[in-house]
């Protein structure tokens, strides 16, 4: 198993290892007896339990001291976010890892801001998963590989100015065709159906168009794109 | 104009003078013998039969030789009068007769003269006394205080009389001149009606008799001293003032009369002048008649000068009362009161000829036997009038007193009474035996009552009903039914669309109604038909009125029910999408994260070496999980977004925007003022604003064609309030409420029942090519 992750680790030839002590909380048995077993392959980490709602959790952290906290950000009884200042009080030093299989945005700000160390989606490897688990565990942050591109896509904002001959030459055929369509007005559906593609992948062209040209809404999109046109007409 | 000390001297100088002459002449008897000289002989031209000269047998052509022993052309009064007033002894001689008789003038005793003349004294008093009574009553009267003067001039005149007839102390004279003066004063009186005043011929007329009045007075004034004797012009002129005096006053009395109606000079006129007929004519009769044709009277007359009193009374009668009876009916009544006595005295007249009680069948026989008739039947008359009315007051019989004056207590009565029943109990007490009353109207509905005898009878009613089905009503008289009839009268009444049959009963006396009683009884039954039509009326208003309120009140609660209706269908629908999204999200979408997560190890934990096309499908599977999911979290997201459930409205609204703004051609511009992004409402609260707003979004997006979008969400103390407001088409905002009911925008029509619902109201206000304005607002606690 060559990983990059190898890189991180400092082999310690001690019979001891330090296991991270993992407390899983999420309410999807199935998603968590999963998670359980994909950490459970990973030497490095321990899963010491598995809470179902926010009250197992408490009880849990109260009785028990662990390093890391997955935190799933739906519970039946609470929401995620509001659980981390709980903990915090019960065990400061806790470092605390949101999940969440729903589109994030919105819930990464709100559990920063309450003292997340990090956020993952549920879908992510589970060699992501480990990798959050431990550099959280050291002190950093960590945030799955898409919600990069989402957290800096909200700070995109117009005031780069954005030269038209290289915005040109960023766009891929594909998204320029895109955007012309976008641009006549159609929504994504048609768009889909005229080029015969999936709404998704259309979906996903526009949301890598819209960086590119500068901006993060569509009818911004479609006024530079009026601009780089007429440049280069 | 006279002040009130004025008044009262007048009437002490009137008792004083009444007195003074009163007792002047109780010491003197009355000659009564007119003299004239001709050829140097005084004959006498007139004996008035009172006088004593008369009782001594001196009559009309006889000639008076000596007077007091004296030659009669000396005699004092002889020269001043040509009358032999004063005189103790009258030498006589009747023509063709030789002898001279001397006779001595008897003197009466005293009571006598006092009785013969208190008539005119007693008429002068009531004069003056009435004119005093009028003054005092109404003062300020014009026609008062002229009336005053009048009275008092002429009670002047007759206390006068007898001793100016005496010629006595300046009588004449004074007598004279009052009567000179009564004319101006007669004229006053009758020209202070308004009508008259300024009447022309009445000023003219006044300025004559004042003239007159004048020289009269003159002439008399010299006369009292002795210094002309001019008694034959003076009487004359004194005549002729009167005369023209009484005329002028009957003139305007006859002008007055012919005033329309509505005057109501006309009526006093009248009064006045049939006063003035009543006290004339029995001297007319007795004294006027018989000296003209030439007869001597055999009933005293000087009783007769006592009905003149009537005039005074009649005048004061007029001029103190305002309302005054009605002239016509009483000139009436009195008309054939006096025809029936003089035909009455023609069959006594005859019979007392017949009863050789009389010699002859004269003038003289009739006269007397008129005035015994007329006085009788006057007393008669009064006499009735005083014996009935004591009668009433001690209720002894039941006359038409009774029963009106019982209709006219019931007539009170009704007007406070309203229950039917007790009317009909009232008209029952009339002692009738019973009342039935059918009513009927033009829808068909039918109301019976009886009442009485009636009650336990329904053949009888039957009977009753039958006969008001038959009448035509042709005509609305009142019949009085035949004797078989259980009723006795009946009365039609028609009132709008109702017509009536009321029926009343025989009476237990067993007396039957009298034409005259049926006005007022048939007043009475309208009245009660009317009472008992208005209930009917009322009694099918309430039933209706009641049934509406009824209805109203149903179609309400189902009204109310059909709000809880939407309301429960709104909560249900939310309900499930919640339930559907929590299952999606909890089944499904684990699921498939699952998948997804296994299959990513499947790639990464793979042999490097793998089979491309192994790792091109498995690549491919993940893709697809990928798209699951993706889609999965969209269906969720649609029916219920988490970011609401667990982040709070403004976070979800913020994300619903981003979104939107990633797929529409649309710039939403998100505001809010007063409210943290952490601040949490109630479920249904959020709900209700996340929805709303959603709703506004997607109304631009489909209608407006608008590129701008401003969302405001303010929060009040106890409200938060949402604007959502667009630069697009607009619409035509009276189109709403055809909207709910084509259920073509179910959207805002459903919106706003949603948020009423919530206690929260909805304003929509959109401009033709302005834009369109969604606000919200909702309570919050």
């Amino acid at each position: 198993m060559n990983s990059e992750w190898e890189v991180d680790h400092v082999s310690d030839s001690s019979e001891e290892l330090v296991r991270i002590e993992v407390l899983v909380v999420d309410d999807h048995t199935l998603f968590a007896e999963g998670t359980v077993a994909l950490l459970t392959l990973e030497p490095r980490i321990l899963v010491v339990g598995i809470a179902k709602n926010g009250i197992e959790c408490m009880n849990f952290i109260r009785k028990t001291k662990c390093d890391v906290v997955l935190l799933d950000i739906s519970l039946p009884d609470t929401c995620g976010t509001d659980l981390i200042n709980k903990i915090k009080e019960v065990l400061p030093e806790v470092k605390i890892l949101m999940l969440t299989g729903q589109n994030p945005k919105g819930y990464v700000t709100k559990s920063i801001s309450k003292g997340a160390n990090g956020f993952l989606l549920k879908d992510c490897s589970v060699h992501e998963m480990i990798q959050g688990i431990l550099r959280v565990h050291r002190g950093g942050a960590y945030f799955s590989q898409g919600l990069d591109a989402l957290l800096h896509a909200s700070n995109n904002s117009n005031d780069t100015p954005v030269d038209s001959e290289m915005v040109r030459q960023r766009l891929t055929p594909k998204e320029i065709k895109i955007m012309e369509l976008v641009s006549r007005g159609l929504h994504n559906k048609e768009i889909a159906a005229t080029l015969d593609i999936n709404v998704r992948t259309v979906e996903f062209h526009v949301s890598n168009i819209l960086p590119k040209l500068g901006v993060n809404k569509r009818l911004e999109a479609v006024l530079q794109w009026a601009n780089v046109d007429k440049a280069i007409l | 104009m006279f002040k009130r000390q004025a008044y009262y001297i007048a009437c002490a100088a009137f008792v004083i003078f009444s007195l003074v002459y009163f007792v002047a002449i109780i010491n003197q008897s009355y000659v009564g013998l007119t003299l004239k000289n001709s050829n140097g002989l005084w004959i006498v031209t007139a004996s008035d039969p009172h006088g004593e000269g008369f009782k001594l047998g001196v009559r009309v052509g006889d000639s008076i030789l000596k007077i007091n022993d004296r030659a009669t052309g000396e005699y004092r009064y002889i020269k001043k009068w040509g009358e032999a007033e004063g005189a103790t002894t009258i030498e006589s001689r009747r023509i063709g007769q030789p002898i001279n008789t001397i006779n001595k003038i008897s003197e009466r005793p005293s009571l006598m003269m006092v009785l013969s003349e208190m008539p005119l004294v007693i008429l002068g008093f009531v004069f003056w006394i009435m004119g005093f009574i009028t003054w005092f009553k109404r003062p300020f009267l014009v026609q008062a205080r002229a009336l005053f003067w009048l009275n008092w001039l002429l009670g002047l005149a007759i206390v006068l009389a007898p001793a100016s007839s005496r010629d006595l102390m300046f009588a004449r004279e004074l007598e004279y001149i009052t009567l000179s003066a009564v004319p101006i004063l007669l004229i006053n009186f009758v020209s202070v009606f308004p009508i008259m005043n300024k009447n022309r011929i009445n000023r003219f007329g006044r300025v004559i008799v004042t003239f007159m009045f004048v020289i009269i007075l003159s002439l008399a004034v010299l006369h009292a001293g002795d210094i002309i004797n001019s008694f034959n012009i003076l009487r004359k002129l004194v005549l002729l003032t009167m005369i023209i005096g009484v005329l002028l006053a009957l003139w305007n009395l006859v002008v007055l009369i012919k005033l329309p109606k509505d005057r109501p000079e006309k009526n006093q006129a009248i009064i006045m002048l049939f006063g003035m007929a009543i006290g004339f004519l029995p001297i007319v009769l007795l004294t006027a008649v018989p000296i003209l044709l030439n007869f001597q009277p055999i009933v005293n007359a000087q009783v007769s000068y006592l009905f003149i009193a009537a005039i005074p009374v009649t005048w004061y009668y007029v001029i103190v009362h305002k309302y005054l009876p009605d002239s016509r009916r009483l000139l009436g009544t009195t008309i054939a009161f006096f025809i029936a006595g003089f035909m009455i005295s023609l069959v006594v007249s005859y019979v007392l000829f017949m009863l050789n009680v009389s010699t002859t069948l004269s003038l003289e026989v009739y006269l007397a036997s008129l005035s015994l008739t007329m006085s009788l039947l006057v007393c008669f008359r009064f006499v009735q009038l005083m014996i009935s009315k004591l009668l009433n007051r001690f209720a002894f019989f039941e006359g038409e007193q009774n029963f009106t004056q019982r209709v006219l207590k019931l007539n009170e009565n009704l007007t406070s009474i309203n229950e039917v029943d007790r009317i009909f109990e009232e008209v029952v007490s009339l002692t009738i035996e019973g009342a039935f009353i059918v009513v009927e109207d033009s829808k068909g509905g039918y109301l019976k009552k009886a009442v009485g005898r009636f009650l336990d009878k329904p053949s009888e009613q039957a009977e009753l009903e039958k006969f008001f089905q038959a009448d035509q009503r042709v005509n609305l008289d009142v019949k009085m039914l035949p004797d078989d009839f259980p009723a006795e009268v009946y009365i039609p009444f028609t009132s709008n669309d109702f017509t009536c049959g009321i029926f009343l009963g025989h009476r237990y006396s067993h007396v039957k109604f009298k034409l005259d009683e049926l006005p007022l009884i048939t007043l009475i039954s309208s009245q009660l038909a009317q009472r008992l039509i208005t209930a009917f009326v009322i009694k099918e208003l309430s039933t209706e009125i009641k049934d509406l309120a009824q209805r109203a009140s149903e179609s309400q609660r189902r009204s109310q029910g059909l709000q809880g209706i939407t309301t429960s269908l709104f909560r249900s629908v939310e309900n499930e999408k919640k339930v559907i999204s929590r299952e999606i999200h909890d089944g499904p979408l684990q699921l498939g994260l699952d998948l997804n997560r296994w299959l990513k190890y499947l790639v990464e934990e793979g042999p490097a070496q793998d089979d491309e096309k192994r790792i091109q499908a498995i690549t491919h599977m993940g893709e697809l999980v990928e798209n699951l999911n993706f889609e999965l979290r969209l269906i969720c997201n649609d029916l219920r977004p988490p970011s609401l459930t667990d982040l709070g409205l403004i976070s979800a609204i913020e994300l619903l925007c981003e979104e939107t703004m990633l797929k529409e051609l649309l710039l939403i511009s998100l505001e809010t003022v007063g409210i943290s992004r952490e601040k949490r409402f109630k479920e249904e609260v959020e709900l209700a604003a996340y929805r709303f707003i959603q709703e506004g979004i997607s109304n631009t997006v489909r209608h407006s064609g608008s590129k701008k979008l401003k969302i405001h969400i303010a929060m009040h103390e106890s409200s938060i309030e949402i604007t959502v407001r667009d630069t697009g088409r607009g619409f035509d905002i009276s189109k709403i409420d055809d909207w709910s009911l084509t259920s073509a925008h179910f959207g805002i029509v459903g919106m706003k029942e949603r948020l009423e619902n919530l206690g929260g109201v909805l304003q929509i206000s959109s401009t033709i090519s302005k834009g369109t304005m969604l606000k919200a607002v909702l309570p919050i606690e």
